[in-house]
């Protein structure tokens, strides 16, 4: 357990206190969160990120405070420690729809020096070998994954035409959303607060967010999140094809047949594919609303 | 845009610093801060990110030479120099008082050319120039100023033309013949330090502040100027910057050729100019820039000035004008 005194005598400040011990500070100067980080080279990737988000998007989010010698990280005996403000007041992203998808498509746009994490869109071959094999447990949704399985494969071969025809675009990484509530506010401004714990395909990451987005507000106001987007990353021609790509390939199907291996007749699985069920209604109806937006006269794209 | 809004983003930038502001007030484009953590003078400038990094460049080069006349830029708790709002980028700086009255008898004008001068000592660097760059630089300002005199010369012309001249023209033909001559002087100070520099086949730059005047110095009470406002900084011959704060004496008080050699001499007490920089800085001094800005607001259809005061400015502008000629001829006799 990190020691208050510890990080009283790093950072510049003169009250400390512990409101969530290990994990929150109250200072003079407000709340306090502390980050442990095991692994100096994700430490690294995420101060590279955090800065880059904040200066190419010219937004305010959780970088690392400096250390009265002007660090960002302080060395302990578990690792590092790095100090971050606590927002926790929530940005209202129903409310502004169209900004936060200009934030979405500049938090995509975001350039690494290095690639870091998974930079690909899938892992089409293996994945392609994983959707011939039938399954072997005996399951009463047997029939259900079955079906699915059979569309998933459908679904690999039309992302694979998506993805591929003319693809010029360098393959990148950012940061993982966990979820649109990342969005805070601080004195009327959004302040976003970087949870992902891995770096993923930027097409992958938008994906997972408009899966969040559909499953919290649903479709209605879709269009207008999309049309921020296009500000910021222009969905037009490639990348809009990318990121259908992304929304196609089965990702929800593979990652449950992988679980699925290796857990066997688990007791979850009524869960387990309820929520498949779900992920991939979701994603059916993304594509659907994406196509549609993207098919708009004024956005017509060719070949999608 | 609202006060609230306004509000809403020094908010924004101060939680850059970790700073909540108690009271706030507007100073020309910088914004008194007071905090309970101190006073601190937030600036709004319009600089883009590539002038924003060579600006942090100066400030952090002033810091690192040592330099002691300058008002520090503080950095976020980030540990960046600037914050960027996606309109505007700001820095913060510590709350320098201004004073107008000292503890002992001081000489502002005497204060800033002796700590520019300090500031160009610590800077001077001497580089190798071919004879082309040279030639170049010559080149670009020659035809700067030859297309300001035509333009000028034409005006003349077209007043000239009049039965009647208002007195503002009437003014600036009396004197057009004398401006022409300081003209052709300030060309001749360029064409020596021309010749002089391609002998010496070197050239000579310093950290030029860029917009020195009395309004970009913080003094303290005991008459120390703090510099400020280094947004224009660049490296350049150090006539460019003397010439922009003797411009600005010439315009702003009362003086006379004795002072401006007593200026010119504590300067060069702790920096020496080399020959053919005092030529560059005579001709810019010498050239009439200033009645040919005159002339542009003058002629200018947003003048809102009546024309007797414009006239009254010129002669003004004008005896300035004689009085840097008698300056620059008692500088050429003392060297």
């Amino acid at each position: 357990m990190i020691q208050l005194a510890f990080i009283e005598n790093h950072y510049p400040f003169r009250e400390f206190k512990w409101i969530e011990e290990g994990k929150i500070i109250e200072t003079e100067k407000g709340k306090k969160r502390v980050e442990i980080w095991t692994d100096k080279e994700t430490l690294e990737a995420h101060i590279e990120w955090r800065e880059k988000l904040a200066k190419e998007t010219d937004s305010l989010t959780d970088r690392m405070i400096q250390t009265a010698n002007g660090d960002k990280a302080v060395e302990t005996d578990t690792g590092w420690l790095t100090l971050h403000d606590y927002v926790d007041h929530p940005y209202p992203v129903t409310s502004n729809i169209k900004q936060t998808g200009r934030f979405l498509g500049m938090y995509a746009s975001v350039k690494m020096d290095n690639n870091v994490g998974h930079t690909d869109i899938a892992n089409w071959q293996e994945d392609a070998l994983f959707l011939r094999k039938f399954i072997k447990v005996k399951l009463k949704q047997k029939g259900l994954i079955e079906r699915l399985r059979v569309e998933a494969e459908d679904r690999v071969k039309k992302a694979e035409v998506l993805f591929k025809e003319e693809s010029t675009e360098e393959p990148a990484s950012v940061l993982s959303i966990e979820s649109p509530s990342q969005a805070k506010m601080i004195h009327g401004r959004m302040y976003w607060e970087n949870r992902g714990k891995s770096f993923q395909n930027k097409y992958l990451v938008l994906r997972s967010f408009l899966k969040e987005w559909v499953e919290a507000n649903g479709t209605g106001e879709l269009t207008h999140l999309l049309d921020g987007l296009d500000e910021t990353f222009s969905l037009r021609e490639q990348k809009g094809r990318h990121l259908l790509a992304a929304i196609v390939y089965p990702h929800e199907y593979i990652s449950f047949m992988n679980w699925l291996n290796e857990a066997g007749e688990s007791a979850e699985i009524e869960e387990r594919v309820n929520s498949l069920r779900k992920e991939w209604d979701i994603m059916k109806t993304l594509t659907e609303r994406i196509a549609e937006w993207i098919r708009e006269p004024e956005r017509r794209l060719s070949n999608v | 845009m609202s006060k609230t809004l306004v509000d809403q983003i020094i908010s924004q930038v101060l939680f850059q610093y970790d700073l909540r502001p108690k009271n706030v007030h507007l100073y020309g484009k910088v914004l008194k801060v007071e905090t309970d953590y101190g006073v601190f003078a937030l600036k709004k400038t319009t600089m883009n990110k590539e002038q924003t990094d060579w600006f942090i460049h100066v400030i952090r080069r002033l810091d690192r030479i040592g330099f002691p006349f300058f008002v520090p830029v503080l950095p976020t708790k980030y540990g960046d120099y600037s914050v960027f709002d996606g309109n505007y980028t700001y820095y913060l700086m510590p709350w320098h008082e201004d004073h107008r009255t000292f503890r002992h008898q001081v000489q502002p004008e005497e204060t800033m050319v002796e700590e520019v001068a300090k500031l160009h000592s610590l800077t001077e660097r001497t580089q190798d120039y071919g004879e082309d760059s040279l030639d170049e630089s010559f080149r670009l300002l020659k035809e700067r100023w030859d297309l300001r005199k035509l333009e000028v010369e034409k005006y003349v012309d077209e007043i000239e033309k009049n039965i009647y001249y208002s007195p503002f023209e009437l003014t600036l033909l009396t004197h057009f013949e004398r401006t022409q001559q300081l003209a052709g002087q300030a060309e001749w100070h360029l064409e020596q330090w021309l010749d002089l520099a391609k002998e010496k086949k070197k050239y000579r730059s310093v950290l030029c502040h860029g917009r020195l005047n009395r309004s970009h110095a913080c003094f303290d009470e005991y008459g120390t100027a703090y510099f400020i406002n280094f947004e224009k900084a660049v490296l350049d011959t150090p006539a460019r910057d003397l010439a922009i704060l003797f411009r600005h004496y010439f315009q702003s008080r009362p003086w006379d050729e004795q002072e401006g050699q007593h200026w010119l001499n504590i300067y060069e007490k702790h920096f020496t100019f080399f020959d053919e920089e005092r030529h560059l800085l005579m001709s810019y001094l010498l050239f009439p820039e200033n009645i040919f800005q005159m002339i542009d607001h003058y002629r200018s259809p947003e003048r809102s000035k009546p024309e007797i005061q414009m006239v009254m400015k010129l002669e003004r502008r004008l005896l300035t004008m004689n009085r840097v000629h008698r300056f620059v001829n008692q500088v050429q006799k003392n060297t």
